[in-house]
């Protein structure tokens, strides 16, 4: 049965439980030695990486003015892409798909080259200092093989970090996006259904409801996997080669005969 | 919580959270709910989900202004001219719940011709005059807030007219006999010079409205600390014995059992009963119902700032501090650790050594060797390495088992007062004190719970509510708010799980007698007996009063919207802060609160009003990512790494004014210290504009201190030992400074 997330940043208060459910399961570290206040809003971890799989991101956006406007939350988090481009750069095959669709790395595999990380759109992975190696959400799949909910989505106060099965939860992500229109959120979308990147992600296992365009909380509008690229790449690569070919050959056939 | 006390019977939160799903409006007033309480804020989520509007009313736009359907700004120290307008609206609109005011209020009793009192015949009972009589306590009210208009309000809160009217308008369409509002509050009211009188203003908005006892009504008093409620029920406060019985003082109204008794004894109500709680408690403790002479008697103010203040004096030898970290967290700390280095001796059970344990060093503001004191930190066992209860902000106490042995040689709570009082048998030679030990000298939580629910002496049966208890030595009970929590050794009610919702009240054990949702009873149309609209008709398994006294803990059984008894008045009125950027008052004669408390005359000065050296509004405030004064929550790295460092939140145009960027470091000072922090500018402070003038606020989280994994500097070491006249409660949500480039 594929599984998913639903995050929903209309039902988010930033409370980061999510980040700190995440690390305390998963055994993740805390660092204050190295943390500092970097005045982005209420956000001091930054980013996802290898030691944040969860990360809430604090959008202030209000007109200097008039100050309207509002204070946006939104809970990032692996994607877990139905083709994950994670996935395909992996040399070693130490990140596999899980029987729940999930995508995860398996540590005792990976050999920390890295290739991943440059290969994920959404800059998830990560390489962590603590032993070298590639590090991202797992989805909780020890949790999920007891028959738990990932962490994360325990904690949620509020629900806004719902875990199902991926067709229910984007029927009723669909559904949200709807309502919240109906009364009168006109930018309400959902982020992540099969369409996204022109379809070259096949869909994520990780969906958002957001009310803006995505780069307005940190995701890209168009992902792209580095894999998409192959074949246009190689005829590319043939058509270049053939070019400077016969531009070869027809510079040589004129020197010969000049 | 004299505030609601005063007002409606009981000093508790009069629903519980899951009730806010029923509320047509929120108002969050005070508190910034999402940040400090965002499990219970789950239930305002819903609320909004359903269609509920959300107003948030804030200094700061918040993580709740965020999720509300409408922010008001206002500026610090305000709230009852906010509130005493909204009031004002709701009685020249006619917009009050007429039939509910007639019939559970007072608005239609006398008020005495000096304005202090009620008049009352010689049987005790007041006048009932009715709601239009020229001296009803109605009129009264009408008159006491004709001066707050909304653009009076306006001038003095700095909110727009507008928007005050918008909110007034919410509210008064989400009350009445089909519809319900919700107020919510914390610190952010409590935490004034007139601290108990907002809430005053509170309480007597929701009873016009119509909206106590009632589904997705009332007001939830949000409790700043886990178990913060039961430390207050079973006298942690220093001027209440358990169950809120006063605590004896040396004065002649207090000078004997029959003196005290004659003086705390109401005519009527739930007081009535105070012969036969004192008689129980008095068992409990000393063997006898009259031992009255054994119970210590305070002999001045004994509240924490003036206990500080003695120390300094070098009046008080030692001190035990317990869940508490008075070096970070005392208004004024950098006095509050000149006071504590005083000391002979200095006890602290805790987990880590925060600053109070720290007190001692360099990094406190001294030299270990200019300090006298003997300090000894005895490590303290976690929520769950111990068996025993917590009291919710709902009142609901909820008992739980231990999961682990603490580590080491941490200890419970319970473990240390006991061997403490068995080696202090000689000091306290009748306290009786036999509660059998479970192992490792640790005694059994649940003897001390017995005790507590009462029992009766001939027999050791339990007691099963409040009603049971005697006069005569025949019951012992140590808190009589408490009967019927545990009445039997099979019924320990605080444990119990039924999966219900919380109106079947199967879920923990809510005091007083299992009552989820107090003074229900005002619920119903008292016509016709039936709920005041199908639509709000409450459900609940324990009713609250009866048709003549649904406020049954009252003298007169009937909600107060006039209060005397209070140091500072029967009915609210706006005073400024003692520290304000604002000279005058637009609405009463005084400035500020002519009753207010100051503590310290030396060491503590203060900023004359308007003073031109410190032209900003400071608030001070929490964070989620950290707990108090970051003692559960700076040592814990998960949480310090979300939250590294002090900052302070200021508005672009005071940034700009101060040649200031988001992340310099600054200075913030006050005419008892300096911080430093890292500059925070944001959109979401704003200037407030009174009239023709502008006045900057400026915003500054109190976790930090000189321990923990992640430090910085103490924010207390800022704010002023002054305090409300009913409860000595400090002033940190509005005071004075400056904030420069450092």
């Amino acid at each position: 049965m594929p599984v998913g997330f639903l995050t929903d940043v209309t039902l988010c208060i930033g409370c980061k439980a999510c980040q700190v459910a995440c690390k305390q399961w998963n055994e993740l570290p805390g660092l204050p030695e190295t943390s500092v206040f970097t005045g982005q809003s209420y956000d001091n971890t930054l980013r996802l990486s290898g030691d944040n799989w969860r990360h809430v991101a604090f959008v202030e956006s209000f007109d200097p003015a008039t100050r309207q406007g509002k204070w946006l939350f939104l809970s990032d988090v692996c994607k877990h892409c139905a083709v994950a481009g994670c996935l395909e750069a992996c040399p070693t095959r130490a990140i596999v798909r899980t029987g729940f669709g999930t995508v995860l790395v398996r540590d005792d595999v990976c050999n920390g080259c890295g290739y991943c990380v440059a290969a994920c759109p959404f800059g998830v992975v990560g390489r962590s200092e603590r032993d070298g190696g590639a590090h991202k959400c797992t989805f909780c799949v020890d949790r999920l093989g007891q028959g738990m909910e990932p962490a994360c989505a325990k904690a949620c106060p509020t629900d806004a970090i719902v875990f199902g099965e991926l067709g229910a939860l984007r029927s009723r992500a669909e559904a949200r996006v709807v309502a919240l229109r109906a009364r009168g959120e006109a930018g309400a979308r959902l982020y992540g259904d099969e369409r996204l990147g022109g379809g070259r992600l096949a869909g994520l296992h990780a969906l958002f409801v957001i009310t803006d365009v995505p780069g307005v909380f940190g995701l890209p509008d168009n992902p792209a996997r580095p894999a998409a690229h192959l074949v246009k790449d190689a005829l590319l690569s043939v058509t270049v080669a053939a070019g400077t070919v016969a531009a070869l050959a027809a510079w040589l056939a004129g020197w010969l005969t000049g | 919580m004299p505030g609601l006390g005063a007002s409606l019977g009981r000093g508790g939160a009069t629903t519980y959270v899951q009730d806010l799903v029923n509320a047509d409006a929120i108002l969050i007033m005070g508190s910034n709910m999402a940040e400090a309480h965002p499990v219970a804020f789950r239930f305002v989520m819903q609320a909004r989900e359903r269609g509920a509007e959300v107003v948030h009313v804030d200094p700061r736009f918040t993580r709740t202004s965020a999720c509300a359907s409408l922010y008001v700004p206002i500026r610090p120290g305000t709230d009852i001219a906010f509130l005493g307008g909204l009031v004002r609206h709701v009685l020249e609109q006619g917009l009050f719940f007429r039939e509910y005011v007639e019939a559970y209020t007072d608005a239609g009793f006398l008020v005495r011709e000096d304005g202090e009192e009620l008049a009352r015949g010689p049987d005790g009972q007041p006048r009932r005059v009715g709601l239009d009589h020229p001296m009803s306590v109605l009129s009264v009210l009408r008159r006491h807030y004709e001066r707050y208009t909304p653009e009076r309000v306006s001038e003095v809160c700095g909110t727009p007219v507008e928007l005050f009217q918008r909110v007034a308008a919410t509210l008064a369409r989400a009350s009445g006999r089909e519809r319900t509002t919700t107020i919510c509050y914390a610190v952010g009211w409590t935490q004034h010079t007139h601290g108990v009188q907002n809430i005053r203003a509170a309480a007597m908005l929701q009873l016009l409205l119509g909206n106590v006892g009632r589904p997705g009504g009332g007001i939830l008093a949000l409790r700043g600390h886990a178990n913060i409620q039961g430390a207050t029920d079973l006298a942690s406060l220093y001027h209440v014995l358990p169950g809120y019985l006063p605590a004896p003082r040396e004065a002649p109204e207090h000078a004997s059992q029959a003196a005290y008794l004659a003086r705390e004894t109401k005519r009527a109500g739930g007081w009535s009963g105070t012969p036969r709680y004192l008689a129980s408690l008095l068992t409990a403790w000393y063997g006898r119902p009259d031992a009255y002479d054994l119970l210590p008697k305070s002999d001045r103010d004994r509240s924490f700032q003036a206990m500080v203040e003695a120390m300094d004096a070098g009046e008080v030898k030692g001190c035990l501090v317990i869940g508490q970290n008075p070096a970070a967290g005392a208004p004024n700390a950098a006095f509050a650790r000149r006071a504590l280095r005083k000391l002979e001796w200095l006890v602290i059970r805790d987990y880590y050594e925060l600053e109070t344990a720290a007190v001692w060093k360099e990094e406190a503001g001294g030299t270990p060797e200019e300090c006298a004191t003997e300090v000894f930190l005895m490590p303290a066992a976690m929520a769950a390495e111990k068996a025993g209860s917590l009291t919710n902000t709902m009142r609901l106490v909820q008992w739980h088992e231990k999961a682990a042995d603490p580590p080491g040689d941490a200890r419970s709570e319970l473990w240390f007062l006991h061997q403490l009082a068995l080696r202090l048998r000689d000091v306290i030679p009748h306290l009786c004190w036999d509660y059998p030990e479970v192992a490792h000298g640790e005694p059994d939580a649940r003897a001390v719970l017995r005790e507590i629910n009462g029992v009766r002496v001939a027999d050791g049966a339990g007691i099963e509510s409040p009603a049971d208890l005697k006069d005569d030595g025949s019951t012992a009970a140590g808190s009589w708010i408490h009967a019927g929590i545990f009445p039997s050794p099979d019924r320990l009610r605080a444990a119990a799980r039924s999966a219900g919702g919380p109106e079947d009240a199967g879920w923990a054990w809510s005091w007083p007698m299992n009552r989820r949702m107090l003074y229900n009873r005002a619920s119903v149309d008292p016509a016709t007996g039936a709920p005041w609209s199908e639509r709000k008709a409450w459900r609940g398994a324990v009713p609250d009063g009866d048709a003549a006294h649904p406020f049954l803990m009252l003298e007169d059984g009937v909600a107060r919207l006039f209060a005397p008894g209070l140091a500072d008045g029967p009915l609210p009125r706006h005073y400024e802060p003692v520290e304000s950027p604002v000279g005058g008052n637009l609405l009463e004669a005084a400035r500020a609160n002519p009753r207010l408390k100051q503590f310290a005359a030396h060491g503590n000065p203060l900023a004359e009003p308007a003073d031109p050296r410190w032209p900003f509004v400071l608030t001070t405030y929490r964070l989620t990512e950290h707990h108090l004064t970051g003692v559960m929550t700076r040592w814990l790295p998960w949480l310090a790494e979300l939250m590294p460092e002090l900052f302070c939140e200021l508005s672009p145009e005071l940034a700009e004014a101060r040649g200031i960027r988001n992340g310099d470091r600054v200075l913030i000072s006050t005419p008892r210290g300096e911080v430093r922090a890292k500059a925070l500018v944001t959109p979401r402070l704003r200037p407030f504009r009174l009239g023709p003038r502008t006045v900057h606020a400026v915003g500054l989280p109190w976790h930090f201190g000189y321990a923990g994994l992640v430090r910085g500097d103490v924010v207390n070491d800022l704010s002023a030992m002054v305090g409300d006249p009913n409860v000595s409660i400090q002033e940190t949500k509005a005071f004075v400074c400056d904030v420069r480039k450092a």
